[in-house]
């Protein structure tokens, strides 16, 4: 089912477009939110969320994007809302640090939890994500989403309600400050 | 920056493209899939737009009633002007 017929099948309350939208959905939405929050209950609670605003907001979505769009979108806020409000209660969780040359000592998050992740470099990918906890909000999810969820340049800007090069400018600036903490972990402990 | 360093970081840096994506797990699915039948015993009968379209063609009724009233009085008092006018110059004929 095209986008546009499974917004039209929601709107007129389609039985069948509800588990559709599930089947075809549910992985993406899952993925993209574990991909940003890194922790599976809130991954799972956020997905859920994301599912009961696309069913009861249907009728708000205009069409000017894709479906798969605005639900990333949907997705993205979700997300936002919840590391603004982990950051505002400081919660505590399962962490290890590190040291970063001349700074302070850095909590990163251990428990990357992706249930099936199969990595030959599993170490260094614990460090790159500690590295990534570390970048401000909307460049780490820009990265996140580029690198992890494979969308392309253009994609994110849509999906954040954004331009092409800002998109561009959050990812380059990203990397940059990425490659500047992987060296000091790299001074650290090499 | 020397090279051995510079490798390092450049590999850690694609650590994460072999990485291999979760799926939803069947519980999450199972989840959505009720919440896709709550959502739909309590989804209205009537869509907003539907009630929105419904409320405008109301206000548009009254308002062309309304107006049918006026421009139906204003005629009325016009004709009474000019049987009003027509029977004084009679009474001043006769």
């Amino acid at each position: 089912m095209t986008d546009n017929a499974a917004a039209e099948a929601l709107r007129s309350g389609d039985p069948r477009a509800f588990t559709l939208l599930v089947d075809q959905y549910a992985d993406s939405i899952y993925r993209l939110v574990m991909s940003i929050v890194q922790h599976q209950e809130e991954a799972e609670d956020i997905t859920q969320e994301v599912f009961t605003t696309v069913f009861t907001s249907i009728g708000k979505f205009k069409g000017d994007s894709l479906l798969s769009t605005w639900m990333y979108r949907i997705a993205v806020n979700k997300c936002q809302e919840m590391l603004r409000k982990q950051s505002r209660q400081k919660r505590s969780g399962k962490h290890v640090s590190y040291d970063l040359a001349g700074q302070h000592h850095v909590a990163v998050q251990s428990a990357y939890m992706h249930p099936q992740q199969e990595l030959e470099n599993n170490e260094r990918a614990q460090i790159l994500i500690g590295a990534l906890n570390q970048l401000p909000e909307q460049q780490r999810i820009a990265f996140t989403m580029h690198k992890i969820d494979g969308f392309s340049y253009e994609e994110i800007a849509e999906i954040l309600d954004t331009s092409l090069s800002a998109v561009e400018s959050l990812i380059f600036r990203g990397r940059k400050q990425l490659k500047l903490l992987l060296a000091t972990y790299y001074d650290e402990h090499y | 920056m020397d090279t051995q360093k510079e490798q390092w970081i450049e590999e850690t840096m694609n650590s994460l493209d072999g990485l291999r994506f979760t799926r939803a797990s069947e519980a999450l699915r199972e989840r959505l899939l009720v919440l896709a039948e709550e959502v739909k015993t309590i989804r209205p009968l009537v869509t907003r737009r539907t009630l929105w379209m419904t409320a405008a063609s109301v206000v548009l009724i009254i308002m062309v009633n309304i107006s049918t009233v006026i421009s139906a009085q204003r005629k009325s008092l016009q004709s009474e002007e000019l049987d009003s006018s027509y029977f004084s110059y009679m009474n001043q004929q006769l």
